[in-house]
């Protein structure tokens, strides 16, 4: 590769490196979670307080 | 190497590698299949038109990975370098099956409504402001077509038409188009699917990717800065720099030389004369000096182009030239003179006495070698 071949390599790469690895970190922070949370099991009402 | 276009330059060698890469994409399909139908369960079952299209998506992903490695492991290593000489097949396939796996998302996604597909494509999500929500697929026909640019654009015809330096301008965006495609993948099958294996996967690609280019880039600039050191201390006058000593050029081998604000050079040894080159191939800009002298000729590593040491030029009937370089030696110490001469000039290579111990062994080998080269 010539010079500014090498140079256009590493601006490239300076430039894409930090934006894929924020995009992926953002990615990952709004997939849902990885184990489905199981639906909520109905609570025996009570009275008079606590059981 | 070739004086007329071909539409497939076709060799053993290419053969060869061709036939690996189809037979290791159709294990990869019917692996990905057959594995995914055994381990998902009836209530999370897909249909084969959707199992296709993902190994079509998956296969395209991970080859482009492996083209991207195959440059850096290269410079690291010249095991590496057979994988490089045929690199652009591998690109090709990489579209192909990106534009087979496009083309199923088409009619399995967006050809039962009363728009076109393409039309479907382009309006049926707009939720640019939602990340979790975003229109990845968009993502996906972004890189498509940055790598179709690339695949209708991979023959030599072009190369030669739009100059080497603009046609490798334009194959550097295959970084974008990888850049898009991870997204598209991060912001699509890795928000709809529940396993932790997919985004390691794809973060491990990611990691191998950036890992190798950052180790391939370092050990180049620490080599350049180690050799314009060497070459800048030992300087003659304003344009002969001393560059190296003759004893550490490898016969048929060379030395690159690294000169601050210049192309580097590529100073060969042959017999116990010495020829300087640049160091870039007309080709593709190949690094002659990483090559070797066969039948005579420097050849470049990456796809064997050859120019005589002497003049720079591709013995005929082939057309390519190089830079050349006068160079001379004093005592045991090798000078160049840093001002490029026009590609194809003739300089007469600089002669040193070789080592007497060197000679003995120079013709051991010589008497060693004429055999096997006689029978062949």
């Amino acid at each position: 590769m010539t010079r500014q071949h090498r140079k256009t390599h590493w601006l490239m790469w300076l430039i894409l490196a930090p934006l894929v690895v924020l995009g992926i970190l953002a990615a990952l922070a709004v997939r849902p979670a990885s184990t489905p949370a199981s639906p909520a099991l109905p609570v025996e009402q009570t009275e008079g307080g606590a059981p | 190497m070739s004086v007329g276009y071909k539409a497939i330059q076709w060799s053993p060698h290419i053969r060869r590698y061709d036939l690996v890469i189809a037979l290791g994409v159709l294990l990869y399909m019917v692996l990905f299949v057959v594995i995914s139908k055994l381990t998902l369960s009836a209530d999370r079952a897909i249909s084969d038109p959707i199992l296709i299209l993902r190994a079509l998506g998956s296969c395209a992903y991970l080859l482009l990975h492996v083209v991207l490695c195959i440059g850096p492991l290269a410079r690291l290593d010249k095991r590496f370098l057979p994988l490089l000489f045929n690199r652009r097949h591998l690109g090709v396939i990489t579209f192909m099956l990106g534009l087979l796996h496009a083309l199923l998302v088409l009619v399995w996604y967006h050809s039962f409504g009363s728009v076109s597909p393409i039309h479907s494509l382009l309006t049926s999500n707009t939720s640019f402001t939602s990340l979790s929500a975003f229109p990845f697929e968009l993502l996906g026909a972004g890189g498509l077509v940055i790598l179709f640019l690339m695949a209708a654009t991979s023959h030599d015809f072009w190369l030669k038409n739009l100059s080497p330096a603009t046609w490798k301008r334009l194959h550097m965006l295959v970084y974008v188009a990888w850049a898009l495609l991870v997204m598209h993948v991060m912001l699509g099958a890795i928000q709809s699917e529940r396993s932790v294996l997919y985004p390691v996967v794809v973060i491990a690609g990611v990691a191998l990717v950036c890992g190798l280019h950052l180790a391939a880039g370092r050990r180049e600039v620490k080599q350049d800065r180690c050799n314009a050191q060497k070459a800048t201390a030992g300087a003659d006058d304003a344009n002969w720099i001393d560059v190296a000593c003759v004893d550490d050029i490898a016969e048929s081998r060379a030395h690159i030389a690294c000169l601050p604000g210049q192309e580097r050079i590529a100073i060969f040894r042959h017999g116990n004369k010495l020829s300087a080159l640049t160091n870039v191939c007309a080709h593709q800009g190949g690094p002659l000096g990483e090559g070797r002298i066969v039948d005579g000729c420097v050849t470049c590593p990456w796809h064997g182009y050859q120019y005589r040491p002497e003049d720079g030029s591709s013995p005929p009937p082939f057309t390519e030239r190089v830079s050349t370089f006068r160079l001379r030696v004093q005592g045991r110490r090798v000078l160049v003179n840093r001002t490029p001469l026009p590609p194809g000039t003739f300089v007469e290579p600089a002669t040193f006495e070789p080592l007497p111990d060197e000679h003995e062994e120079h013709s051991d080998e010589q008497s060693q070698s004429i055999e096997p080269a006689g029978h062949a």
